[in-house]
């Protein structure tokens, strides 16, 4: 039988030896995760607060780009087709190139940013700079296009015939029919619920 | 002369029990027994009180959160609509561009070629440059591979064909530009 003092001291020790496990374990691990909790939602509050505040810049921002974007040829309209063949055909007299055939080419790549491509065989021919300097002009036409050069050969096999007969794609740019709707749906559209960031807790956690 | 206490202890008017009374050697381990005890609540207190100041700034911050919601989803997909419209932007802006860029690299490579060295075809494939040309001397071939080897946008350049044409007092070369990775 042990004495009652001895008992006493082994009750003290397991009381300390207890109490250091429980707060090393339990009790970190609920202080810990009380303040992730609190920490997560400062830091949301504080991305809030940040992308409030600069919402209004945000927003006349969206509302620039809507009108710049807005203002160029939409698909659908043959009015794109008729601008483009008419800038081609003013650059080729400005250039002193003939456009010798324009075609319809199927799709390679599907566009990535949504708008609406229409690709085009071209085939130019006239002298070296020339030819250089059309290609540069298709570009920026009123129907914004992608040209890549595909050939640039001699017209005919004769070494000191100076004439070239250049191969292009030419992708035309064209928006959507609605491009509000098809590149800012938020500026149209009732605003449905976003996926908000996941958090450890919920604010009604109960403690 | 043994001198006498008579009054009692506050420990043992406040609890009742008196210290005396235990024995000696039970004395000290009831005491640290009693420390721990009291240790024990102390920091258990201590934890429970930073667990709940932690939790009330969470309701706190939870409540703001809530408010501010509804503005910042909208100012989220106002964001969203601007990211979306500026790639739109970037893309009509890199097409616009892209002309002069392919006249700029068709240039900058007829101006690499030496005098003696003269083209016929170029032709692009997914970024690779083919060139077909006729020169005076095979030296002309050596010097054409190397200024166009110094061209920073390609990897490399590569002789696809070299045939001396003896009629013509001429050589009919086949060049190949790779793209830079």
């Amino acid at each position: 039988m042990i004495d009652a003092a001895r008992a006493l001291w082994y009750a003290a020790g397991g009381v300390t030896l207890t109490s250091a496990l429980v707060f090393g374990t339990v009790v970190h691990e609920r202080v810990t995760a009380a303040r992730a909790h609190a920490g997560a939602l400062a830091q949301r509050v504080a991305d809030d607060d940040r992308i409030v505040a600069r919402s209004a810049r945000v927003r006349a921002e969206r509302a620039e780009l809507l009108r710049e974007l807005g203002a160029r040829p939409r698909a659908g309209d043959s009015g794109a087709m008729v601008r483009f063949l008419s800038d081609a055909a003013a650059n080729a007299r400005a250039h002193r190139v003939t456009v010798e055939q324009i075609d319809p080419a199927p799709p390679r790549d599907p566009e990535p940013s949504a708008l609406v491509a229409t690709p085009l065989d071209v085939t130019l021919q006239g002298r070296y700079t020339d030819v250089l300097h059309t290609l540069s002009a298709l570009s920026r036409g009123a129907v914004p296009a992608r040209v890549e050069l595909e050939t640039l050969a001699r017209k005919d096999s004769a070494p000191d015939d100076a004439m070239l007969e250049a191969a292009l794609r030419v992708t035309l740019l064209t928006m959507p029919p609605n491009p509000r709707r098809a590149f800012a749906p938020a500026a149209t559209t009732a605003l449905r619920a976003l996926p908000r960031p996941a958090l450890p807790f919920r604010s009604e956690e109960p403690r | 002369m043994k001198r006498m206490n008579y009054a009692g202890s506050a420990f043992e008017h406040l609890t009742g029990i008196s210290l005396t009374a235990l024995p000696l050697n039970v004395r000290l381990p009831l005491a640290a027994f009693g420390i721990t005890m009291v240790a024990t609540g102390f920091c258990w207190g201590v934890e429970e009180a930073r667990i709940d100041a932690a939790l009330r700034s969470a309701e706190a911050y939870a409540a703001r959160a809530a408010a501010l919601d509804p503005a910042a989803d909208r100012a989220r997909a106002a964001a969203a609509d601007v990211a979306r419209l500026r790639t739109v932007a970037r893309t009509i802006r890199d097409a616009e561009g892209s002309g002069a860029r392919s006249a700029g690299r068709i240039a900058r490579i007829t101006g690499a070629l030496p005098d003696d060295v003269w083209l016929s075809a170029i032709r692009t494939d997914k970024g690779t440059v083919s060139l077909e040309g006729r020169a005076l001397h095979l030296e002309g071939v050596a010097n054409a591979l190397d200024a166009l080897g110094r061209l920073d946008e390609y990897a490399g350049v590569r002789l696809t064909s070299a045939r001396s044409e003896a009629r013509r007092a001429s050589v009919i070369y086949g060049l190949a530009l790779d793209p830079a990775r």
